[in-house]
């Protein structure tokens, strides 16, 4: 709510160094005033001479600070042999109950119709999340930090779809322990088997040249085919793990041995790989990539620029295997808009970003289904999930407790 | 184009001239003015051109305009990125070409980037589809910067209310200038300004599309001392007011006017363009009410203001007028 009216000067600032340049053209152009212009000097010049209203400095406000409203996304999927239907009413057991009194674990769904007269459209389920979490504070020594977050999950034959739009990574483990309850709160009353099962695409499920083919099939993925319009103009950034799997319970892993180490890329190797992808060649071929695979290393993390074919356009999206707690995150982390040859910072609308995330998530399970055709082994049931819960010490291998207190069992 | 076409939109570019002559502007050279571009060998119909003083830039301004009359159908989004891009076209080409010259501008150095596409929906003007239109509409890029307005139905109407509401102004202030027909616009000395021209007969574009309108002016007051009564006249301030009918708004108002100090007047006259409801009326009262409390509270300065006061009136709307006449 501003209350001192902004001097023109302040206005001009605001549009010159704080509106990106699509914004600012923007912002005007939905008032009937069209800046035809190729800098935002020009656009901060005209602009501040308006005498605007409230509502108007509002939203430019809003415009320039929300300069990272980059989105996110992690999904996973709900097999069920119900109908989504019942699965709705399985949800609504628990709608607006405390789940878990110590965090205030709470949700609110609502049950979202397909719309008739769009054929791809789907039955929804949306979910509004809120719990608590202790967060060291300035003022107190430990606060509660008031979360909240929503997932959605869409009905589909194959395994429904939850899409979950966190902001936190300790936001995907509430979702499992919604799941948790859900199923906990059907089972308890009925002689109802488990009414759902989860399955997520973890690199943990695959063998070493299979976690390095993944990510292969990813990038030689022909995105200018797809509805996205765009190729892959090159590979930013890469990070590797080291395979740390053994068959054997936790408790007898030597720490030693387990250590897990994270490692950029170096630019070289980076620049070897884009420069095997634009040839076109497989990864698995490229000799960097086999070195890495003979020393038991393979990827997790991959940071890619997508050009779009037609407009001047692209979009750097980043896709991590998350190891604490382990879920698979695409997120958006840059866009640009080329004018006269020079990247300009742009932000894309949030339906935007999630066109090129949805994209990269169905093309990822794509792939990773095609890994598992006649296993079962992608199926994880949730309650033997891993649930991390103290954080991560650099170097050493993670605390994980289960929360049955089993071993983890490979299906 | 059929006959009646012509004659229709001819109709509508003359109504649309008299509606920027009423807003002080000064059209230069006549209607429908074809002006040869030499290196490319064709030629630009020019609907109309246009000058005013424009304090910001300290000089005159040339304003191509184009006139369109179509109904809501024809109102595409390529429809409205084929106009706009014809018209950036006319500001890049035209005012270099010699016939320019010689039959709108009269080699007068008035500075050329702005033009206007007034566009009058005949049928049902859906404002939020053209709204979207307008969100999504892809514009060109140059490097010599141009500004083009695209004025609709509202913003016709918002224009005829000034215009009506100015000449009932002019009818109770003292505001009749003698031989000029319109009020004076105070245009407050915005910091990104240089010179100190603050009073202007003309309303530019970049105040047509402001929130807020200022005139300051002086209305008779009649005082009585002792047995006699005398004539004499206060200073007020008028605001066409544009904005929503909110506290946040009129606040903000309220901080605008002491910042730029027009508040040495005895009163605010603040004209909403926005009717007049049960909603409005509430925030009115409430906002008096803070006004009240505003005297005790207020330091700006080091001086204490006085009490500032408010008056509240309405713009007259018009919705059909304008559809009855052009028919």
């Amino acid at each position: 709510m501003i209350t001192k009216y902004p001097d023109s000067s302040d206005v001009k600032v605001m549009i010159l160094d704080k509106m990106h340049f699509k914004d600012a053209r923007d912002y005007f152009k939905k008032r009937g005033i069209f800046l035809i212009t190729n800098n935002n000097t020009a656009i901060a010049d005209f602009g501040c001479r308006f005498l605007l209203g409230h509502n108007d400095y509002e939203e430019m406000r809003v415009k320039t600070f929300d300069l990272h409203n980059f989105k996110k996304m992690s999904t996973i999927k709900l097999k069920s042999s119900k109908e989504f239907l019942s699965l709705k009413d399985d949800f609504m057991t628990k709608n607006g109950v405390v789940i878990d009194p110590k965090s205030g674990l709470i949700y609110h769904v609502n049950y979202v119709a397909r719309d008739k007269d769009n054929e791809k459209d789907k039955d929804k389920l949306v979910f509004s999340v809120e719990y608590k979490a202790k967060k060291g504070g300035n003022i107190e020594l430990l606060r509660d930090d008031e979360r909240t977050f929503d997932f959605i999950i869409e009905s589909n034959e194959d395994g429904n779809l939850v899409t979950i739009n966190h902001e936190k990574s300790g936001d995907y483990n509430k979702v499992l322990e919604v799941f948790d309850a859900v199923s906990k709160g059907v089972t308890e009353n009925t002689t109802d088997s488990i009414p759902f099962i989860i399955n997520k695409i973890t690199l943990d499920n695959l063998s070493l040249p299979e976690k390095i083919e993944l990510f292969d099939k990813l990038l030689n993925y022909k995105f200018e085919k797809c509805e996205l319009r765009c190729k892959l103009e090159n590979v930013v950034e890469i990070k590797i793990r080291k395979n740390k799997k053994t068959d054997l319970p936790q408790e007898m892993n030597d720490e030693s041995e387990s250590e897990e180490l994270e490692e950029d890329l170096p630019d070289q190797d980076l620049r070897d790989i884009n420069e095997a992808l634009i040839k076109g060649d497989n990864l698995r071929t490229n000799a960097l990539v086999n070195r890495l695979i003979k020393n038991k290393y393979y990827f997790y993390m991959v940071a890619i620029k997508l050009a779009h074919i037609k407009d001047p356009i692209n979009v750097t999206i980043r896709i991590t295997f998350n190891s604490n707690p382990e879920f698979l995150e695409v997120k958006v982390i840059n866009s640009a808009e080329i004018v006269n040859e020079e990247e300009s910072s742009l932000i894309l609308s949030p339906t935007e970003q999630n066109q090129y995330i949805k994209k990269i998530t169905e093309v990822l399970w794509e792939i990773y289904n095609s890994f598992n055709t006649g296993k079962n082994a992608t199926d994880v049931n949730f309650k033997e999930d891993k649930i991390i819960k103290t954080p991560r010490k650099r170097g050493k291998k993670s605390q994980i407790i289960d929360t049955k207190n089993e071993p983890l069992k490979q299906m | 184009m059929a006959e009646s076409q012509v004659v229709k939109g001819n109709d509508w570019l003359d109504k649309a001239i008299r509606l920027f002559e009423a807003l002080g502007w000064e059209q230069h050279g006549s209607n429908n003015v074809d002006i040869k571009i030499p290196w490319g060998d064709h030629e630009k119909g020019i609907d109309a051109y246009f000058v005013y003083y424009d304090p910001f830039e300290e000089t005159k301004i040339g304003i191509f305009l184009e006139a369109k009359n179509y109904q809501m159908e024809s109102v595409t989004p390529s429809f409205l990125e084929k106009t706009i891009k014809k018209m950036v076209k006319v500001i890049d080409e035209v005012p270099a070409s010699k016939e320019f010259n010689e039959k709108l501008n009269f080699n007068q150095a008035n500075l050329i980037n702005t033009g206007v596409i007034v566009l009058w929906v005949n049928d049902k003007f859906e404002i939020d589809t053209y709204r979207r239109y307008l969100e999504n509409i892809k514009i060109p890029i140059k490097r010599n910067p141009q500004k083009i307005f695209l004025i609709s139905n509202d913003d016709i109407l918002r224009f005829c209310s000034i215009i009506e509401t100015c000449k009932i102004i002019q009818q109770k202030t003292n505001s009749n200038n003698g031989e000029q027909d319109l009020i004076s616009f105070h245009y407050p000395s915005l910091s990104e300004r240089s010179n100190t021209i603050e009073s202007l007969n003309t309303l530019t574009l970049e105040y047509l599309f402001s929130k807020y309108i200022f005139i300051k002016t002086t209305e008779p007051e009649e005082i009585e001392m002792g047995n006699s009564r005398i004539n004499t006249s206060i200073n007020i301030l008028i605001v066409l007011y544009f904005d929503d009918v909110k506290l946040n708004n009129l606040n903000l108002l309220y901080n605008f006017i002491i910042r730029y100090q027009l508040s040495d007047v005895a009163k605010v006259l603040v004209y909403l363009y926005q009717g007049d409801t049960i909603a409005n009326r509430e925030t009115l009262d409430e906002f008096q009410r803070l006004n009240k409390k505003r005297k005790n509270n207020y330091f700006e300065n080091g001086s204490i203001s006085k009490l500032l006061k408010f008056e509240f009136d309405y713009m007259q709307q018009f919705k059909d007028y304008f559809m009855r006449a052009s028919k």
